[in-house]
């Protein structure tokens, strides 16, 4: 389903990551631990292509990261669901069509959106809020707005780039009930963070990195 | 539905870059209403050229001695002239007449004498040598006796008939220059929404947006902008010809076609105009 194999991507000023080599199943949770700066959004954003490997190589479903061309990363992209770290939000519409744009993308029927959307929006319990922008959102909101954009397409695999990150504890843990409800319906989930109380308090399993290296 | 959500979009993008939509739109209007009204006059030119040669080519003025005799021989002799079709004569009373009306007071009263000349209005054959060759044909009529002076009306339709040459090139010339500036003018609104619009267009690709998909509202809005500014040019033309015809009938007829045409160019520029943006930009 996911699988790395010694991937490396380095960036211009020398950091970057090294010889990763994991595999996330179908169905499993998966934490990957680190400090600020050990490398793991760069670990995600090579999954979706934001930053090409160049070494090693990635498998997403049938994607292999060595045979997939530019014209083929929106494809693969729809398979993910992803959770940035800094949510990424569409700041010029409401929270509906924050969501309903990735159903759009892949041509889902107006019908067929809103019902998803609603359905997405029900699941991160963000309901009510469906007329508001991001900005008119807390951090937690928009958090949640960004998981039900990352469902909403059904993904294999939800990556959730410390999604908990600038939440107090409560509404962090209120994130972490969402994204386990999400995983028992069976979306495998990768999520990176810094908190390894956080990660050790879910059942999953833990990855370490330090230094752009696994450990 | 994916052609529901681009046109969508392009409207929303409407809303947001208002201040430069709106100069996009009124120079693009206006480039090709300059480019209507050439187009205009030159599909009418032969028609306005004929019905002002149709009032009267020439008008001389005859000298207050001459005899009934020596008018008519005069008028004979004029007659005879190649080209010529017709004389009219018109007398000093008329000449008076004439006058009164077209100026309304009667300025004459203070003075002793009618100060007006009799004259001939000499008609001219169509697509005669005469007519293009005016100045020749005014200078023999000079060299009669008993007339003092030629007036040609032929100012205004010397430049007409020049023009009516001319205006195919001048045409041409307009419209690469007017679908050049509207074509800039769009490509560069576009551009810059497309520049404020760079945050939101990178995370539509990270969330699986494919280029095309990214692109297509902003061709929309290319065409809506010359949509836009075709209908405001269509409607400055209609109103322009209107008040035209009412003041000089018959003069100008414009075909619904040609309107078409106007609101056809306008969403032409607009696509190819962003087109250009797009292709450079995203
Ligand atoms: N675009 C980039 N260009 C150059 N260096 C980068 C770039 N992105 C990240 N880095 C560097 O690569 C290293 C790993 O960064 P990364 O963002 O993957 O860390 P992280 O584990 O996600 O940290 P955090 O917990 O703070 O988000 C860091 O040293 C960072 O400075
Ligand atoms: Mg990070």
């Amino acid at each position: 389903m996911l699988e790395l194999h010694n991937v490396k991507v380095s960036y211009p000023t020398g950091d970057g990551i090294q010889q990763i080599t994991f595999k996330v199943n179908p169905g499993e949770v998966v934490f990957l631990v680190g400090p600020s700066g050990a490398g793991k959004s760069t670990v995600l954003k090579s999954i979706f292509l934001e930053e090409r490997p160049s070494e090693g190589h990635i498998i997403v479903g049938e994607y292999n990261s060595l045979f997939v061309s530019k014209q083929d990363i929106p494809y693969l992209r729809r398979k993910l669901g992803i959770v940035f770290q800094d949510f990424k939000l569409l700041n010029d519409r409401d929270v509906f069509r924050n969501i309903s744009f990735v159903l759009e993308v892949v041509g889902v029927r107006g019908k067929v959106i809103k019902r998803k959307v609603l359905r997405a929006l029900a699941d991160v319990g963000l309901s009510h809020k469906s007329r508001k922008y991001p900005e008119e959102l807390s951090g937690g909101e928009q958090q949640r707005v960004a998981i039900a954009r990352a469902i909403v397409n059904e993904p294999y695999i939800l990556l959730a780039d410390e999604p908990t990150g600038n939440l107090d504890p409560d509404t962090a843990a209120e994130i972490m009930n969402v994204l386990m409800r999400i995983n028992m319906r069976g979306t495998s989930i990768l999520m990176a963070t810094h908190n390894f109380a956080l990660a050790k308090s879910y059942d999953g399993r833990i990855i370490r990195i330090e230094n752009g290296q696994l450990i | 539905m994916n052609l529901f959500y681009s046109v969508r979009e392009a409207f929303a993008g409407f809303t947001k870059a208002r201040v430069s939509t709106v100069i996009t739109i009124f120079t693009v209007s206006f480039f090709l209403f300059l480019l209507s009204i050439v187009a205009i006059l030159s599909l009418n030119m032969n028609r306005v050229v004929t019905m002002l040669n149709a009032n009267h080519d020439v008008q001389v003025f005859l000298s207050n001695t001459i005899s009934a005799v020596e008018k008519d021989e005069l008028r004979a002799e004029i007659l005879d002239m190649d080209d010529v079709l017709a004389v009219d004569y018109i007398s000093k009373d008329q000449a008076a007449a004439e006058f009164q009306r077209e100026f309304g007071d009667d300025i004459f009263e203070a003075l002793e004498e009618n100060p007006l000349p009799a004259s001939f209005i000499i008609k001219l054959n169509e697509n005669s040598d005469a007519k293009t060759n005016i100045n020749d044909f005014a200078q023999k009529l000079e060299q009669m006796p008993n007339i003092d002076e030629v007036v040609m009306h032929q100012g205004a339709l010397q430049i007409l008939v020049k023009f009516s040459s001319v205006s195919r090139v001048v045409m041409y010339v307009l419209f690469v220059l007017v679908f050049l500036g509207s074509l800039f003018m769009i490509s560069n609104t576009i551009r810059l929404i497309i520049f404020a619009r760079r945050k939101i267009i990178a995370t539509m690709k990270l969330v699986g947006a494919t280029d095309a998909f990214i692109r297509r509202p902003f061709l929309f809005e290319g065409i809506l902008q010359g949509l836009v500014g075709g209908s405001i040019t269509m409607a400055a033309i209609y109103l322009l010809v209107k008040i035209f015809v009412l003041q000089w009938p018959g003069l100008l007829v414009v075909s619904k076609e040609f309107y078409l045409i106007v609101l056809l160019a306008g969403m032409l520029f607009g696509f190819i105009g962003s087109l250009f943006a797009i292709r450079r930009f995203l």
